[in-house]
């Protein structure tokens, strides 16, 4: 695959591509800008190549993955070395940090992100991978270099810690998500 | 049916946040072309740093043969510089005796290569000036050597014979007379 065509396949994948290195960086937008123009340039100097071994998609968020987390562990040690001078920002606190925030999001979608970024790495990260990107779970495996075992039982576990976080804040803002998918009468 | 419900929902806040991306995405010409741009950059440090290494390289390449020549010169003038200027050149004189004033010394020119020619005529002259120099000091005797001798040497280095008479041997007996 030469340059042009691998520019028409990340031009296509862009949002995607970005929308899960959001992801990866925890929702910190210029991180992820940063870890996908990294990424970028990888491909074009060669060092990241596609083999055809997997979808086009796969492989490139595969390549995205293990970017953001050799970034991550940098920016660590970085910030570990200047002497940790401000206060440590928590991960939900850079979460919400966003600079999206200036848009209006509904309460439910802020809560949900709150919930989203209280989750483990690799439960967030395979459940982004199935329903954001609306991969299989075998490929978000694949992009996650863990078996598909693994991928499962992250998924699986992701998805209950997801919905015992919503439900304790539907209990603290007395809201229940759930009424609009079952409606039941309360006794 | 519940799970299923969850999962809509959970897709469906997924997709609200996929849409939300989508809107705030910085568009792909300008991260492209700012990779180029950091591409390019890399590329150029990466040229210099590499003809830095070449020339480097290329000048420890040459001056290696130029060290190795200029290496024996150095080794003699190193050993020349240790060695004491005396010992190699000296005159043994005849008269044991005699004072260190009448110690001759011949002073040579000292070696300069100029080309690398010369050096295997540096190397036989150095080799002609060891044995010289190691003859020179195989014979020299110390000027307080003369101390250590005395006129009785020879009647203690000498032994009584058998078939000498006893006039003779009385020589070696003590003096009665003292």
């Amino acid at each position: 695959m030469d340059i042009s065509e691998l520019k028409v396949e990340l031009e296509k994948c862009h949002a995607a591509s970005f929308g899960w290195s959001m992801s990866c960086c925890r929702r910190d937008r210029s991180e992820a800008e940063e870890v996908l123009q990294t990424v970028y340039l990888k491909i074009l100097e060669g060092k990241a190549e596609y083999r055809g071994e997997s979808s086009f998609k796969t492989w490139l968020f595969a390549v995205i993955h293990k970017t953001a987390v050799s970034e991550h562990r940098k920016s660590m040690l970085r910030k570990l070395t200047s002497m940790m001078s401000s206060t440590p920002a928590g991960e939900t606190a850079s979460y919400l940090d966003d600079q999206s925030t200036a848009i209006e999001r509904s309460e439910e979608q802020k809560r949900f992100r709150w919930a989203l970024a209280k989750l483990p790495g690799r439960q967030r990260e395979v459940l982004h991978l199935v329903f954001y990107e609306d991969l299989t779970l075998r490929e978000a495996a694949v992009v996650m270099s863990i078996s598909i075992g693994s991928a499962r039982q992250h998924y699986e576990r992701g998805k209950k810690r997801l919905r015992e976080f919503l439900e304790e804040m539907e209990v603290a803002y007395g809201i229940d998500w759930r009424r609009k998918e079952n409606p039941r009468p309360v006794s | 049916m519940e799970l299923i419900g969850e999962e809509k929902k959970i897709h469906d806040l997924f997709r609200e946040l996929r849409v939300e991306d989508k809107r705030f995405a910085p568009r792909f010409a300008a991260v492209w072309s700012r990779t180029q741009a950091r591409a390019n950059r890399s590329s150029r440090v990466f040229k210099l740093a590499f003809v830095a290494a070449t020339v480097l390289l290329a000048f420890a390449l040459f001056s290696l043969p130029w060290w190795s020549n200029r290496w024996p010169s150095t080794q003699t003038a190193k050993q020349s510089a240790v060695t004491p200027p005396v010992q190699p050149n000296v005159v043994a004189p005849d008269n044991k005796t005699s004072a260190p004033e009448n110690v001759v010394v011949k002073n040579e020119p000292p070696l300069k290569p100029r080309s690398i020619n010369r050096v295997h005529n540096v190397k036989a002259v150095v080799a002609d000036n060891t044995i010289r120099d190691a003859a020179v000091i195989s014979k020299w005797e110390s000027p307080t050597s003369t101390l250590l001798s005395s006129p009785a040497d020879e009647v203690f280095s000498s032994l009584p014979q058998l078939n000498e008479n006893a006039t003779e041997l009385k020589s070696f007996l003590p003096g009665r007379n003292n």
